[in-house]
């Protein structure tokens, strides 16, 4: 079958011409590097089937970064292949320097001019570019789908002669003897010759020392003579904004995201995004309470009606009404995606992980991390460094996802009502104050990252299509309903089995007894005991969120009965029943949050580390995070604990003098080491190299 | 190259880059920074460790101590 790739510069188009193609649903953003790993489709032309492979972005046949080597493996690795070379038509200077190199490498290649943006009045003459080129070039519109049916029929034609002028300038007396070869040994690609056994120096010591500057220079000036004649120039900066002026300010840089983060939260999780999740709960207590009625009038109050009542809709029903919210925090998170602020976001926040060992780059794996930390560790593919990669996958899980919703809203709105929002807050903060101190210890200890290669360039602001709303309101609804259908499903079920059944498999709501899942728990609680939660079903709750986060309400909404999908009558039973779920304190609540946010992510996420990163990195990340959680959740807990007992301001005098005892130890221990050590010069603290 | 080498708001044009070429300088020149062509600074960021700069009409952020080997001069 004909491989047909799909290859370009980053951020120009390519998921979005194989959406259209394929008609899938791929995600898409207006970033760099939204794409990691090849996405492969089939897809059939007058009666000839194709396979369509989207590639991650590159720039050459240089990779730089994993998810690079990926995309030019894929170029070299295909034997019977024809490449869709996308361009993006608002920046032709730079990306024609790409299709140039495929040419070089002999490949089959069609360019699609893809112009999502137009600028201005700039024209393109696309039948002299293709004469002049020697392969068709053909004007698209990947999102609407202008052109497409000419590129189709471009991929039937036979591959056209041409000719790079630019060639003959450079030496072609390079051994071996083979143009390519000549043309990877001015770009002084030492993988290229390591892959093919052939020692690089020996090559490189052929050719002149700026030999690079000589093939990119040759290969820009053959780009300006191409669109001198063929392209009308406006000087047009491609992705240059008046917004900008504020948005990449000095002072005003940081509170604009953090007031664009808070309006995302505060609509997400109350305003708006509450009014929804109370209709849509109170629309599924609707549906459900009938069906419940009718199997107790047919069968009574018997085990299957107590499985419909806290499994099925128990269970699920409180994790479904949290649907409208989950879909908005994707939706918010998308729409900075497309808006290009996301390139903005990285520039500002470079100086500041550069200093904790991370990449301007990681804000967006872990902004990612808000909405899902599986998909989320994926993205952290487009890291250059290793160490850099490594550290931003294990950091994801602390940014709280938005299976964690479900949690804060119906534990945190039972116990603090209105207030609810500030540790809502408090507990985002947390996550990713966390996971800063975690980067840095990495940073300062076996993850030290390399000099960081942050080059990414800014693409236009743009805004949302309707067309691309409803598909990100379709693709994460489906993909939450999917999750709860499957792993929440039976989840709830082995869960409802092990808290209904005791290990003598007698049903313990007729016989009375232990339930299998009580015996567990109470194996484990004593563990939770000093972080004030030592209560079994709580516990069984935290295990079974192993699984799947959203289990853990779920599961807490079995224990308690509640067959309902409202939140607003869950969070009361917690408060008011006398049911299993309780908890000694406000602090212990407080605690529980905490667990929960930074403890061992959903199994998905864990096999997505374990793909990314490797087996050993996993188990580390994993000891990590439950050390972490434990020993937050102990401080947090003492902590309110101490302000619940003595009060706020005698907590706050005696953290200050705690404070102020450290640093006046840190001081004479300095004095004192000071002291011992600088044998040399008696006038510094330190240990000096002077010599008396 | 200090942080504070290249101003705002000037255009420099790239001489050459020193040194031998690593991947980032090989990064640099596929993205347009050649000899010969000009680069104009347009913003840096609060601590000056990372700049945008306007190459080719479009507009690139790079970290200032990776332009360390480019060799610039003011237009």
């Amino acid at each position: 079958m004909l491989e047909v790739l799909l290859v370009g510069n980053p951020n120009s188009g390519k998921t979005t011409l194989f959406n259209s193609l394929t008609r899938s649903h791929e995600h898409v953003g207006n970033w760099h590097g939204v794409t990691v790993e090849n996405k492969k489709k089939e897809f059939a032309l007058e009666g000839k089937s194709f396979l369509l492979v989207d590639t991650p972005g590159i720039y050459s046949l240089c990779p730089l970064s994993f998810e690079e080597k990926v995309a030019v493996k894929e170029i070299f690795d295909s034997e019977n292949k024809k490449i869709i070379n996308i361009c993006d038509g608002n920046n032709l200077k730079r990306n024609l320097y790409l299709t140039l190199c495929l040419m070089e490498s002999g490949c089959d290649c069609v360019v699609a001019v893809n112009r999502i943006v137009k600028s201005g009045k700039q024209k393109i003459d696309f039948q002299k570019l293709s004469k002049l080129l020697g392969v068709p070039v053909i004007d698209i519109d990947a999102e609407k789908g202008r052109g497409l049916e000419e590129l189709k029929k471009s991929l039937s034609a036979e591959k056209g002669a041409y000719e790079l002028p630019y060639l003959k300038k450079i030496q072609l007396k390079c051994v071996p003897a083979d143009r390519y070869f000549t043309i990877k040994a001015y770009e002084r690609d030492e993988q290229f010759f390591q892959d093919r056994g052939v020692q690089p120096n020996e090559v490189f010591s052929q050719i002149p020392d700026d030999s690079m500057q000589i093939i990119s220079k040759l290969r820009f000036e053959y780009i300006d003579t191409l669109l001198a004649q063929c392209q009308t120039d406006e000087n047009v900066v491609y992705g240059k904004s008046k917004f900008d002026k504020i948005l990449l300010n000095k002072w005003l840089a940081f509170p604009v995201f953090l007031l664009i983060l808070s309006g995302i939260f505060y609509l997400t999780f109350f305003s708006f995004g509450e009014f929804l999740s109370t209709l849509f709960g109170n629309f599924l207590t609707t549906i459900t309470q009938p069906i419940l009625k009718l199997i107790e009038n047919s069968l009574g109050q018997n085990a299957v009606y107590d499985f419909f009542a806290n499994a099925l809709f128990g269970g699920l029903g409180t994790v479904l009404s949290f649907l409208p919210q989950v879909v908005l925090l994707f939706f918010f998170l998308s729409i900075l995606e497309d808006s290009g602020y996301m390139a903005r976001v990285a520039f500002i926040f470079e100086d500041i992980l550069g200093k904790v060992g991370l990449s301007g780059k990681s804000v967006y794996t872990l902004l990612m991390g808000f909405g899902c930390s599986t998909s989320a560790i994926m993205t952290s593919r487009n890291m250059e460094d290793k160490n850099a990669k490594i550290k931003t996958a294990i950091l994801c899980p602390y940014m709280s996802c938005s299976a964690k919703i479900p949690i804060y809203t119906v534990i945190g709105g039972a116990f603090f009502g209105a207030k609810n929002l500030l540790y809502i807050v408090g507990l985002y903060v947390l996550g990713v104050v966390v996971a800063l101190v975690i980067s840095k210890i990495l940073d300062k200890t076996v993850l030290k990252s390399q000099k960081q290669s942050f080059i990414l360039e800014f693409p236009p602001y743009r805004s949302t299509s309707l067309k691309r709303i409803a598909s990100i309101l379709w693709k994460n609804s489906k993909d939450f309903l999917i999750r709860v259908g499957s792993v929440m499903i039976s989840m709830n079920i082995i869960v409802w089995l092990l808290s209904s059944f005791s290990f003598s498999f007698s049903y313990i709501r007729t016989s009375g007894g232990t339930s299998m899942l009580e015996g567990f728990g109470r194996i484990f609680a004593p563990i939770f005991s000093p972080l004030g939660f030592d209560n079994w079903a709580i516990v069984a709750s935290l295990l079974s969120g192993l699984v799947a986060k959203e289990v853990v309400v779920s599961s807490i909404a079995m224990f308690n009965g509640i067959d309902s999908g409202a939140t607003q009558l869950l969070s009361n039973s917690i408060l008011l029943s006398s049911s299993l779920i309780h908890f000694s304190s406000k602090a212990a609540v407080v605690s529980f949050l905490v667990y929960c946010l930074l403890y061992t992510p959903c199994i998905a996420s864990i096999s997505m580390l374990l793909q990314e990163i490797g087996r050993k990195w996993t188990i580390i990340s994993v000891i990590i995070q439950l050390l972490v959680a434990y020993f937050v959740a102990l401080v947090v807990y003492n902590l309110f604990f101490a302000i619940e007992i003595f009060g706020f301001g005698a907590t706050f005098f005696v953290l200050l003098m705690f404070a102020i005892s450290c640093l006046a130890i840190c001081f004479v221990f300095r004095l004192v080491r000071g002291k011992k050590f600088c044998h040399r010069c008696d006038r510094c603290n330190k240990k000096c190299n002077f010599k008396k | 190259m200090n942080k504070n080498a290249f101003q705002e708001n000037t255009t420099y044009k790239i001489c050459g880059y020193k040194g031998k070429v690593d991947p980032v300088c090989r990064r640099f020149m596929e993205l347009g920074l050649v000899v010969g062509e000009k680069i104009r600074v347009c913003a840096k960021s609060l601590q000056k460790k990372v700049v945008l700069i306007e190459v080719r009409g479009y507009l690139l952020s790079v970290r200032a101590s990776l332009l360390e080997k480019v060799q610039v001069e003011k237009c």
